[in-house]
């Protein structure tokens, strides 16, 4: 009997229903053998050169090309999946305009700030950048040079990067571009917890009832992620998943309480949901009136643009934006009390039912309930409030570090946590959440870099967006950028970015292993080797330290970060960068070179050659002679290790698939904080906020306040930037890999039918994304897969031919320095041309 | 021109005792059938219906059904006639999913 | 719009094969030519290609790409489109290939009856291709082009 296409639809139908209520389900238990002839192809792990979420990829390498990845099936995280990013990475090194020789701008064969770029040597490179290093800090002292470094670094390179800074030229002037992504959260720790970094991991996925996201399109930026949760959802029917988003995104598919709330007002929201649990009596309060303090936060502090700026101008705690007093619990329900469901329904333009709904999630205690945020918590003016509004939530009800109870911060950069966070790569940071401002810890890292006392500056230095500004300025004047492409990425671009780049007291180092919108903005580029030509270590969102070895060798002509870091420190001497003071009561060292002094210290020169894995090269470690990683890597774990950040000796992570921090006694923690699964929680104490010296948890009372920007009569639309499945850190890589390319080529501007039709437009037709300080030329989207409310417009900024960062508005978190990209204020209007 | 169709599959939960009650009432349901169903207290439900209309009363009418605790909707197919397809296609508007779209 | 000096040349030559020449160059971006400061006009949105021919892979564990449109296509909680013609029971009429039988696995590498949920969302893997041109060759070598390079060599 032929069945019809109605009987296919129907067998179907069934089919798909019997699988997911796992009926006849019940697994054949075979392994799948694929038929891959692996005799021949010599295959090896390796972290994912993209997101936070830290798949382990298996590389398949054949003379010296790197020829097939798929997901790693030993890895806890992805066990055997990839994104399409993920499963395209054997192709990202491959583009065919990989730079193979240093380029120096130049006329008559001198280097010229208007010249053309010109190849020459590594030593003509390395000794002009070096000229002008110097030349900077003789003249302007150590804050007139700076460095922009990148959650991308291995934890190695920013080791080494950090050190070059801080310990060597003495300057605090080196922040990641984690600062556009990671800060708020960082923020966030560091103010309720005292201690960065997620208490829980993945395997909460597993074990919740509910899911929560923030701000985070999980489904495009978190792929791998995305699957557990779907399988979750889908496999245990009960579990909720709530999606609040100021647009509709793929997450929505799966959304069992979707909300769309207007820009800036999650903040109410936030705070409507422990007015919920207060006012219902769902406070747990034996876990509050153990773990936790009450405090009331600064109010109005501003929006972090230039001190001049009006909105600067009238803010209250502008200068005091982290302050904050204690308060009671009667005082803190009273604050929250305004928040009613009608006040946050009124501002939020959600319903009312749902935001009960949402709120029922935190409040009822049988559910337990994971929050995932990502940049819409932290590209945000008030990004640590949010993170620390989040908290207050689960502290109330004190779902919190035990299986399923999870608040999540997700990371953006496969390192941003590994490197850019732990081993304190920020202008305010030194490894293992120590800070310059605290005398203690800088003579605890002076220590252990086996450096003079008063090396390394007290004062923080230039974050971020402040590295824009002060190049425009003029008070930075020599500046190295690695790994990251932050002309594309900064915001404010023609204000700010550009005219820094290009002021002709600036000199502009950029090393990359493409010719980057950024490269072509510099005055110095440096071919760089990339991913699996060198040895290297990710750490990911969940706390988990991956390693993987050098799998294939780069071009000839291009060299690592770590290369480039540490040949860079030959060029100078201590006389050159160290103070008299320091070096009359420090003789021993004048003369030295800051190669000597930083990594023939005797920790970082400890391992020989022979501890190198034989079966793989080591460019770096042959070029200078011993196990540079390994030195590098066990000299920065004697940070963290005894004081909760332990690590586990360098040659086991090359065995494993990652380990997550606190690694005590060869096991790694789950869930920290709690008695019984972190070793730092005393005995009796059922949970412990030990960051904090009480051991005890901040709840902050802070109000929902404005965006800096907001739509007006003339630009009357919101624009929020972001990211694509296909595309990441900036499309440089993944803009290369033509599949990747031709499933997403152009960004877009993602449009409600109703607001194009208002203008008049078609979809498809050319227009203008016109804000206060730039503009761009795109194409109307009103079908895409981003569905914008009317009023709102996003567009992607991977492309480097539609800068949207021309756009965008350099408006920062005054507490964590990071920008809000996705707020301000635009107009669309068509060019005119078809 | 082809006629429309609503297809759909649905996950059951109830007791396992009530499985052979369900289940029963659940085919007296004109549309509705329960091809699969398992012992220990799911069942598979499929719904073939001539319009949107009458797959909603169906789900609810279900729901209703003594001894069922939950409904979950797995899979969704409609085939519809051609002129709907295109009426559906100019639409296209996001709110589709029936999400608020306040601002 | 100001127009930001040093950025304007336009020349491409190559660096490959003239190592030690000295000459000048400007840098060609993914912006090809066009200076940093100034907006060029958007390319025309590209169609999705829809010939629905199978493409090569570029090694076994790549997922194919989507040589057909997938406009409208629902794949949420509810429903998912692509399963109507690609799973294992659809595909003799449809003659669409079978989602893999990776795709059966949960986390615990167990086979089940039907696609493991965590395989739900097909997009995530799976990608149209639109008809623009890449910006930029990949060098990419197929390892069977490698094996024959070796034997040639050989």
């Amino acid at each position: 009997m032929k069945l019809t296409r109605r009987d296919y639809i129907k067998a179907n139908a069934v089919a798909v229903a019997a699988g997911v209520a796992g009926i006849q389900g019940e697994a054949n238990a075979s392994n799948l053998v694929t038929d891959r002839d692996e005799t021949n192809l010599k295959w090896s792990k390796a972290a994912c050169r993209f997101c936070g979420t830290g798949c382990s990829v298996m590389v398949g390498t054949k003379e010296g090309k790197v020829v097939a990845t798929h997901g790693d099936v030993k890895a806890e995280v992805n066990r055997g999946l990839n994104c399409v990013k993920g499963y395209f990475l054997s192709k990202i090194m491959y583009g065919k305009d990989r730079l193979t020789t240093p380029l120096l701008r130049m006329t008559d064969g001198k280097y010229d700030k208007n010249g053309e770029f010109t190849p020459v040597s590594w030593d003509i490179a390395l000794d002009t950048m070096a000229e002008k290093f110097k030349a900077a800090i003789k003249k302007n002292g150590p804050t007139s040079i700076g460095m922009f470094g990148s959650g991308q670094w291995t934890v190695w390179e920013g080791y080494a990067a950090s050190k070059l800074m801080k310990a060597g030229f003495g300057s605090n002037n080196i922040d990641p571009n984690a600062r556009h992504c990671m800060a708020s959260a960082v923020g966030g720790f560091m103010r309720t917890f005292g201690i960065d970094e997620p208490m829980g991991c993945y395997d909460d996925i597993e074990a919740t009832d509910a899911f929560v996201l923030w701000g985070s399109n999980m489904a495009e930026m978190h792929p791998i992620l995305w699957t557990r949760l779907t399988d979750r959802r889908l496999s245990a029917p009960d579990t909720k998943v709530a999606v609040l988003s100021t647009y509709q995104h793929r997450c929505f598919d799966l959304a069992d309480i979707p909300m769309i709330f207007s820009p800036q007002t999650d903040l109410a929201i936030l705070n409507f949901i422990a007015n919920y649990i207060i006012q219902n009596d769902k406070v747990n309060k034996d876990f509050v009136s153990k773990h936790v303090n009450f405090r009331r936060g600064n109010d109005d502090i501003g929006y972090g643009l230039r001190p001049e700026h009006p909105l600067q101008k009238k803010a209250k705690n502008a200068d005091k934006a982290g302050g904050s007093k204690p308060m009671s619990f009667d005082e803190y329900k009273a604050f929250v009390s305004d928040y009613t469901v009608e006040m946050a329904s009124e501002l939020s333009g959600v319903p009312e039912n749902r935001l009960i709904e949402l709120a029922e999630l935190y409040a009822d205690p049988k559910r337990k309930v994971v929050s995932f945020w990502t940049m819409g918590f932290n590209q945000h003016t008030r990004g640590v409030w949010a993170n620390n509004l989040i908290y207050n939530i689960h502290l109330l009800v004190g779902k919190i570090s035990t299986p399923g109870n999870s608040p999540f911060s997700l990371t953006g950069q496969p390192s941003a946590c590994g490197t850019a966070r732990e081993v304190g790569t920020f202008s305010h940071r030194l490894p293992a959440d120590l800070v310059v401002k605290n005398p203690k810890h800088r003579a605890i890292a002076e220590k252990i870099w086996k450096i003079p006392s008063g090396v390394i500056p007290p004062k923080p230095g230039y974050h971020a967006v402040q590295h824009n500004r002060m190049l425009k300025d003029g008070k930075i004047n020599a500046y190295w950028v690695q790994c990251n492409n932050n002309v594309q990425a900064a915001p404010n671009m023609n204000e700010e970015t550009l005219p820094g780049y290009r002021n002709p007291e600036a000199f502009i180092v950029v090393s990359d292993p493409y010719p980057t919108v950024t490269a072509g903005a510099a005055d110095l580029i440096l071919p760089t080797a990339m991913w699996v030509e060198k040895e290297g270590a990710y750490g990911n969102a969940e706390r988990r330290t991956q390693f993987w070895q050098q799998l294939v060798d780069a071009p000839d002509g291009a060299k690592s970060d770590l290369w480039q870091l540490v040949e860079f420190s030959k060029r100078f001497t201590t006389d050159e960068v160290w103070s008299k003071e320091v070096l009359d009561a420090n003789p021993e060292f004048k003369g030295k070179t800051l190669y000597e002094v930083l990594y023939k210290n005797g920790n970082v020169d400890k391992f020989p050659l022979s501890e190198t894995n034989k079966d793989y090269a080591n460019d770096e470690a042959n070029h200078f002679g011993f196990y540079l990683q390994k030195g590098l890597f066990e000299e920065y774990a004697t940070f963290g290790r005894g004081h909760a950040h332990d690590l586990a000796p360098f040659d086991v992570y090359h065995k494993e698939r990652g380990l997550r921090w606190p690694v005590v006694d060869g096991k790694e923690t789950k869930w920290r904080f709690r008695e019984g699964s972190d070793p730092y929680v005393k005995k009796g104490t059922g949970f412990q906020f030990y960051g904090k010296p009480d051991g005890r948890a901040n709840i902050f009372a802070l109000p929902y306040e404005p965006a800096a920007e907001s739509p007006d009569e003339e630009y009357d639309m919101w624009l929020s930037t972001g990211r694509v499945l296909e595309h990441w850190h900036s499309g440089s890589m993944t803009q290369r890999v033509p599949e990747l390319y031709k499933a997403f080529p152009d960004a877009v501007v993602f449009m409600h039918p109703t607001d194009a039709k208002k203008r008049n437009l078609r979809r498809g037709q050319e227009v203008k994304v016109i804000s206060r300080r730039g503009e761009i030329i795109s194409r109307v989207e009103t079908r895409g897969r981003n569905k914008p409310p009317v009023g709102l417009i996003f567009v992607p900024w991977f492309d480097a031919s539609q800068l949207i960062n021309k756009v965008t508005l350099d408006a920062t978190d005054p507490i964590s320095k990071q920008t809000d990209y996705k707020k301000c204020a635009v107009k669309v209007v068509a060019t005119g041309r078809v | 021109m082809s006629e429309a169709y609503y297809v759909s599959s649905l996950v059951a939960q109830m007791a396992p005792e009530a499985v052979e009650a369900v289940c029963n009432a659940i085919k007296e349901i004109e549309f509705a059938d329960v091809p699969l169903s398992d012992p220990r207290g799911k069942a598979v439900v499929l719904i073939d219906a001539p319009g949107m209309s009458e797959l909603m009363k169906i789900t609810e009418q279900i729901q209703e059904i003594e001894g069922v605790f939950s409904l979950l909707p797995v899979y969704q197919h409609q085939e519809l006639d051609d002129q709907h397809e295109l009426n559906q296609q100019q639409k296209d508007l996001p709110s589709s999913i029936g999400l608020e779209t306040t601002l | 719009m100001r127009k930001i000096a040093g950025l304007t040349a336009v020349a491409l030559i190559t660096l490959s094969g003239l190592a030690g020449t000295v000459f000048s160059e400007e840098l060609i971006t993914l912006r090809g030519g066009s200076v940093i400061s100034e907006e060029t006009n958007a390319p025309a949105m590209p169609k999705v290609e829809n010939t629905d021919q199978r493409r090569v892979r570029n090694y076994p564990e790549q997922p194919p790409t989507i040589p057909h449109h997938i406009r409208g296509y629902e794949v949420s909680k509810n429903a998912n489109k692509c399963l109507s013609c690609h799973a294992r029971t659809r595909t003799g009429e449809s003659q669409a290939p079978m989602v893999s039988v990776t795709h059966f696995m949960d986390r615990e590498n167990q086979v089940l009856a039907t696609v493991s949920p965590r395989r739900y969302f097909c997009t995530q893997c799976h990608v149209i291709q639109l008809d623009s041109k890449p910006l930029v060759e990949n060098t990419f070598m197929d390892v069977e082009d490698i094996f024959k390079n070796g034997k040639a060599k050989q």
